[in-house]
């Protein structure tokens, strides 16, 4: 059997991976590299009295070793962060988490960085520890103080920390009535409290960045980062530089899941590369990786007014965020996290109010998701207790409540196209053939559950692509999309070739070069795909204005008029690039760009336009759980999602999959703990378990469902996560009877509640 | 500060005699990377994950926790050491056509672990997902990695001996 060389349809992007033809960022470090190791906080907060460098400078083969003060030498400012500039490169005096970089060794080799960042002597003056939720809440003394807005989105304009309490940084509401007023009459009030733990993406391809100072005082960053365009905004305002003097590149990312989003790592190795005017690099070990942004804990109080039929006449929640000692993404996350957390569900009145806090932990950042599975969670299990205690089954229940095609969100905005009852009810049908698997042993316990779900895609930002003809009519496209595993190549690449009418292996697709490839905001929170097709097209339509321009120089023919597509026409490409150009014809350039349009909520939290569009998922699972012991196995999980036009639907279906099991493991597995004092316990997969082949469900079954007519992509690799948390409760709930209300469920939370509950 | 010593060691990389000076206490992963081993990743360095599995004698190990100098006189294979391997192909392919790589990171680690279960007769799923536990993905394309291994062992007429 001969391998076949090359594939360019979606099998393409697994084969290249299996092949080991990518690249990865480590294997394209640039000569003559240099080392940084940063010191890290042994202590969660406290005033940093001194920092003494001395022996570590001694230790041959240190270029330097450098504190934050060091670090502003070269910079204009250390800060940065999305909603507020409230990080500083490393601390700044003050350190605010345990394992904050507080000094950076630089060295010949990694190696001596390390050892040498051993014998930094840092002098702590300790102050008190903040760390839970509601804690955190409750705490008055500032983590930080006159914090400055980014202002670098506008859904996040005019953010302002709470004046009554500065730790709250931002608080969302969404009000459309009196919760009050409407539970007074209700047959039935239920209030529920759900916490989730914090969590980290943990991609196996760790963290690292590279900068390399040019000698006419340029820089070019080499980066793991689904955002280069954003990176190289932020280098350029830290450091003062215009940004056609920094490039920034990237490979293909060994995974990012959100983990690899903003300016965190690279203004460290910018401002030292400058500082000892030589290389840098930064390469985390897995367990450094652990004192980068978490998905965030939360803790949801929820409460709704039902009828008797289990319609839901008003909901109310209140979910702390806890953002950790930086709000990073903490403030967008508070926003959309608060708008939806009422449900996909048709409720008069809806009265939200959604907060995010400092504390001593981590900071909090985004996974895949962005804070929706955590809301999913707390309405999705609070719907399911509801539903049992009006002995209502749980599909009854969503079908009474759930939106419909044409429904208006809370928030004022139109689902459009996304249709959660049709995304339900494919769900159910997929169900039907699908029967609970029978354990065979009476200690076993088997229950299936369902849950479903809605997320609005990020907020207003822009991707920008340029398309070029080439002579011969093949085409290559400039796309700022990173590829992190989702196929993005192959999709971009399938994209053009529909559109301009060529096959596949007629289209590349350049990315990874802030030097070529034109402004794309990143590649997170489902927006990428639908932005980039929308900016393709538009791109695929400046080319054909310039080629019916052409076709008007072409002799004795008469030129193409608008009702015909120049990429239809046979040779007509060619023919119309050597009219103009000559006979062996040039390249062609389109461009296109897209910005959603948006309309800033009012004081009530309502806007009829503040998402681009909606998604929506569903996941049934089926459990089995071991009386005796509380574990659960997890036998299927069954995701459908509503994502528009599927580009490859394999790749669809693996994301989806993929996505449901890595939330079944932060679910069941995955916990960051903290001592009292703030210590993290169990940074590095030793102590922090993920999923593997054998805690992987039995049988995963993902599928997409889409409206009649709805023809464009939309957003794919988060879906999968929504609902699988509730569902594996809900499952839960009707093998043994039990609530689980915390994630993540272990097998001796599982155990005490069914002892509680009266078990055997 | 004591430096680690250093030593020269020898041993066959893919085909061909490398000999190189190692720290005594380096991974063979750091010295595989050294000699542009790109198929060799190191993520979890505690021997869980399998993102750096190499051959060394034909054994699979992770060559994070390998000690380099105990790599003197063997042979050391990977992935790249394998292209002409009628089983890393079936597997190859049958990986892309079941599209069982999402970011792809730990790929050829999987690979090389998925080796063995070719000199099982005709492995079920439960005892592939079994063999292949020490391998982590964080994408979770653990599914599809399942029925890419068995379509290819499937495919493989006779079991091949290595």
């Amino acid at each position: 059997m001969r391998a076949r060389i090359s594939r360019t349809d979606w099998t393409a992007h697994a084969w290249n991976r299996a092949i080991g033809n990518i690249r990865y960022t480590d294997d394209h470090v640039p000569a003559g590299m240099t080392w940084a190791v940063l010191v890290r906080s042994t202590t969660a907060h406290a005033e940093i009295v001194s920092i003494d460098r001395a022996a570590a400078r001694m230790v041959p083969g240190v270029l330097g070793v450098f504190t934050f003060e060091d670090l502003m030498t070269v910079a204009r400012d250390g800060y940065h962060g999305t909603g507020y500039r409230d990080q500083p490169m490393i601390a700044d005096g003050l350190v605010r988490h345990y394992g904050e970089p507080v000094a950076v060794v630089v060295a010949t080799d990694q190696r001596t960085a390390e050892e040498a960042a051993t014998l930094v002597d840092v002098e702590y003056r300790r102050l008190p520890v903040v760390l839970d939720d509601e804690a955190a809440l409750a705490n008055r003394t500032p983590l930080h103080r006159d914090v400055e807005p980014s202002a670098d989105f506008i859904d996040l304009k005019g953010i302002t920390p709470l004046a009554e309490n500065p730790n709250v940084y931002v608080r969302s509401i969404l009000r459309t009535g009196d919760f009050d007023e409407v539970a007074a009459d209700a047959p039935y009030v239920f209030e529920h409290r759900f916490s989730t733990a914090s969590a980290s993406a943990a991609p196996l391809e760790t963290v690292s960045a590279y900068a390399v100072p040019n000698r006419d005082g340029s820089i070019e960053v080499l980066s793991q980062t689904q955002m280069p365009s954003y990176v190289r905004v932020q280098l350029a305002r830290m450091f003062g530089m215009s940004e056609a003097r920094i490039r920034v590149r990237h490979a293909p990312l060994g995974g990012g899941f959100g983990f690899k989003i903003y300016a965190r790592t690279e203004p460290i190795v910018v401002a030292c590369a400058l500082l000892v005017g030589r290389p840098v690099g930064m390469k985390f070990s897995m367990e450094e990786q652990f004192y980068l942004p978490h998905r965030r804990g939360t803790t949801t109080t929820i409460a709704s007014a039902v009828d008797e039929g289990g319609r839901i006449l008003a909901r109310r929640a209140f979910i702390i965020w806890n953002g950790g000692a930086y709000a990073d993404v903490g403030p967008r996350m508070v926003k959309k996290g608060g708008n939806v957390a009422a449900g996909p569900y048709e409720i008069p009145v809806v009265d939200i109010e959604s907060v995010g806090v400092y504390s001593n932990r981590v900071p909090g950042g985004a996974i895949r998701g962005f804070g929706i599975p955590q809301i999913v969670w707390a309405y999705e299990t609070h719907g399911g207790m509801i539903a049992s205690a009006l002995g209502i089954d749980p599909v009854t229940f969503r079908r009474r409540n759930l939106m419909r095609r044409g429904a208006i969100h809370h928030t004022g905005t139109p689902l459009g196209p996304c249709d959660p009852t049709m995304v339900f009810e494919r769900m159910i049908k997929e169900l039907e053939s699908r029967p609970l698997v029978d354990p065979a042993s009476s200690e076993l316990k088997a229950g299936r559950g369902v849950a479903i779900a809605i997320k609005a895609v990020m907020g207003p930002t822009t991707s920008t692509v340029k398309l070029t003809l080439n002579p011969d009519g093949s085409a290559t496209l400039h796309c700022g999309t990173v590829e992190m595993g989702q196929g993005s190549d192959v999709s971009m690449a399938r994209i053009v070739a529909d559109e301009l009418n060529l096959p596949l292996d007629n289209v590349k697709v350049v990315s990874g070069d802030t030097d070529s490839v034109p402004w794309d905001m990143g590649t997170a929170g489902s927006r990428s795909t639908n932005h980039m097709h929308k900016a393709i097209i538009r791109a695929a339509d400046d080319l054909r204005s310039q080629l019916r321009a052409l076709s008007q120089t072409m002799d004795g023919q008469s030129p193409i008029g608008e009702d015909v597509d120049p990429f239809k026409v046979a040779g007509g490409v060619i023919e119309f690039l050597r009219a103009g150009f000559g006979p062996m014809g040039a390249t062609l350039t389109g461009v296109g760009s897209f910005t959603p349009d948006y309309i800033p909520p009012d004081e009530d939290g309502r806007s009829e336009r503040i998402t681009e569009f909606w998604m929506c998922a569903a996941t049934a699972a089926d459990v089995v759980v071991d009386a005796l012991t509380g574990v659960v196995r997890i036998d299927q999980l069954v995701t459908i999602s509503d994502v528009g036009k599927p580009i490859n639907p394999e790749l669809v279906r693996t994301q989806l999959s993929g996505a449901s099991i890595m939330m079944a493991s932060i679910s069941m597995a995955e916990e960051i703990k903290y001592d009292s004092e703030g210590q993290l316990l169990n940074p590095g997969l030793e102590l922090y378990r993920i999923f593997g082949f054998e805690d992987s469900p039995r049988t995963v079954f993902a599928d997409m469902v889409r409206d009649e007519g709805d023809d464009v992509p939309r957003g794919v690799g988060e879906s999968g996560t929504f609902c699988v948390a509730p569902a594996i409760a809900s499952a839960i709930h009707d093998a043994v009877g039990v609530w689980m209300t915390d994630l993540p469920i272990r097998p001796e939370d599982v155990l005490r509640a069914m002892e509680e509950a009266g078990h055997d | 500060m004591t430096e680690a010593s250093r030593e020269a060691i020898a041993f066959v990389l893919n085909g061909d005699p490398v000999r190189i000076k190692v720290a005594t206490d380096e991974p063979l992963s750091h010295t595989l990377r050294r000699l542009g081993e790109s198929t060799v990743r190191e993520s979890c360095a505690v021997g869980l994950c399998g993102c750096c599995t190499a051959l060394v004698d034909g054994l699979a190990v992770s060559s994070c926790l390998y000690w380099s100098i105990l790599a003197d006189g063997t042979h050391v294979t990977t992935l790249d050491g394998l292209r002409s391997d009628e089983r890393v192909t079936k597997l190859q392919e049958s990986i892309a056509d079941h599209g069982a790589a999402q970011c792809g990171y730990c790929t050829p680690g999987m690979i090389l672990t998925a080796l063995d279960l070719f000199e099982e007769d005709q492995p079920d799923t439960e005892e592939i997902s079994a063999h292949m536990n020490g391998n982590l993905c964080r994408c979770a394309c653990y599914p599809e990695m399942k029925c890419a291994i068995k379509d290819a062992l499937g495919k493989a007429q006779k079991p091949i001996s290595s």
